[in-house]
């Protein structure tokens, strides 16, 4: 053993401090949701009113509820994945990975299909401009909070938990735009979910720079990684 | 899983289990183990990377900043060969990428011959499979510690295509060593 990684080791060692298990990430993911969820509707309501009767549709019209229920399936397994990403454990990377894209892309697929079959009568009463680039800037808050979440765990594959992230943040102020917006599937499609496609594209970009910065390597002395 | 496998799973597992309480003793025992777990790792697959105990500190460096994030109740093989792969396959990429590493730890009196390099070293599982196209150019730049410029001269190409094929020879060996998961 070299000199060197001796004195690593005793470095890490004399920096050894109990830590608090972070195995399940559900207290981090509850967090997450509550602080961007509660944001984002904030500042939804504060940038302008909600379309009128569109809360009474989510029980008038069944398929206005699923769309707005299954929105909300993948916000969570969104940001479960950006979450879940960050731990190292290979053996589940594959079906970390294929629930929250089903989810996503069912949620996608509503639309696809309403573009013939809508869920909800398409007009564009409450139409409220700029809505893509509204959801994309109300969503930089929530993308910073994950990766700062996701820093503190240990992610190794930084694009992907970034890319998760970003799909994950931008997705709920894209859902609340089918309160806050006009109601039309194209519509939908192109500004309301784009937005998650683009703030998706952000996350990857900073993935690297945002969770990898604080380790540097070890050749110097000392315990360089907080 | 083999006996031996099954032995170092249980004990790292309880080790890391008490290193989350703070017993140094137990986490020093691990972070040891650990080190000749994972150079061996990496001596098995590549043979003598010239940047192998680079390798072995940053991992130890991000299993100690991330050991919150192993769940005693799972399986801690897969925690941590993640983490060795990732590591390695990072500073493979690194290297190309013109941050330094370590000196060569071949002298060119050793390669400066007619053969291959991968000839000339017994090389680890995963540069064997390799193309001998990647292999060369991996055992050129990350083993003999040649400058891509020089790599390339001796390959007889530009030196963006030795640039492309190191590249790609790094992708190729993530790909291997992605494939051995289910052996852990």
């Amino acid at each position: 053993m070299t000199e060197n990684r001796e004195d690593l080791i005793r470095d890490l060692v004399a920096d050894l401090r109990p830590v608090r298990r972070a195995g399940r990430i559900g207290t981090a993911l509850l967090v997450w949701l509550a602080l961007a969820v509660g944001y984002s509707v904030f500042v939804v309501l504060a940038t302008g009113p909600l379309r009128e009767g569109a809360l009474g549709n989510l029980v008038r019209e069944p398929a206005f509820g699923v769309e707005t229920l299954l929105a909300l399936l993948a916000i969570v397994a969104l940001a479960y994945a950006a979450l879940r990403t960050a731990i190292p454990d290979a053996a589940r990377r594959a079906r970390q990975l294929a629930l929250p894209v089903a989810i996503t892309a069912l949620w996608i697929a509503v639309y696809v299909i309403g573009l013939w079959y809508p869920a909800h009568p398409v007009s564009t009463l409450g139409a409220r401009p700029h809505c893509i680039w509204q959801a994309v800037l109300f969503s930089i808050p929530s993308l910073a909070l994950m990766l700062w979440l996701a820093r503190r765990l240990l992610p190794l594959r930084p694009r992907l938990t970034g890319l998760f992230a970003g799909a994950a943040a931008a997705a709920i102020p894209g859902a609340l735009m089918q309160f806050g917006c006009m109601y039309e599937p194209a519509h939908i499609l192109a500004y309301h979910i784009g937005p998650v496609v683009i703030v998706a594209a952000i996350g990857f970009a900073l993935g690297p720079i945002a969770l990898t910065a604080r380790r540097t390597v070890p050749r110097s002395r000392g315990i360089p990684m907080h | 899983m083999t006996d031996a496998f099954a032995d170092d799973e249980r004990r790292w597992s309880d080790l890391m289990a008490a290193a989350h309480r703070g017993d140094s003793r137990l986490y020093e025992q691990l972070l040891r183990e650990l080190a000749e777990a994972i150079e061996r790792y990496i001596r098995s697959r590549f043979g003598a990377l010239s940047f192998t105990e680079d390798c072995v500190q940053e991992c130890l460096l991000a299993i100690h900043a991330g050991r919150h994030t192993y769940d005693p109740r799972r399986a801690f093989r897969p925690w941590f060969f993640t983490i060795v792969r990732n590591k390695t396959v990072d500073l493979l990429r690194r290297s190309y990428a013109g941050e330094a590493v370590a000196p060569a730890v071949l002298s060119e009196a050793l390669v400066d011959t007619a053969e291959g390099p991968d000839e000339q070293f017994s090389a680890g599982d995963v540069l064997a499979q390799l193309q001998p196209k990647f292999r060369n150019a991996l055992t050129l730049t990350k083993i003999c510690g040649y400058t891509l410029a020089e790599a390339a001269e001796r390959s007889g190409i530009s030196e963006s295509a030795m640039k492309s094929r190191v590249s790609r020879a790094v992708r190729a060996a993530e790909l291997l060593l992605a494939e051995e998961r289910n052996l852990e």
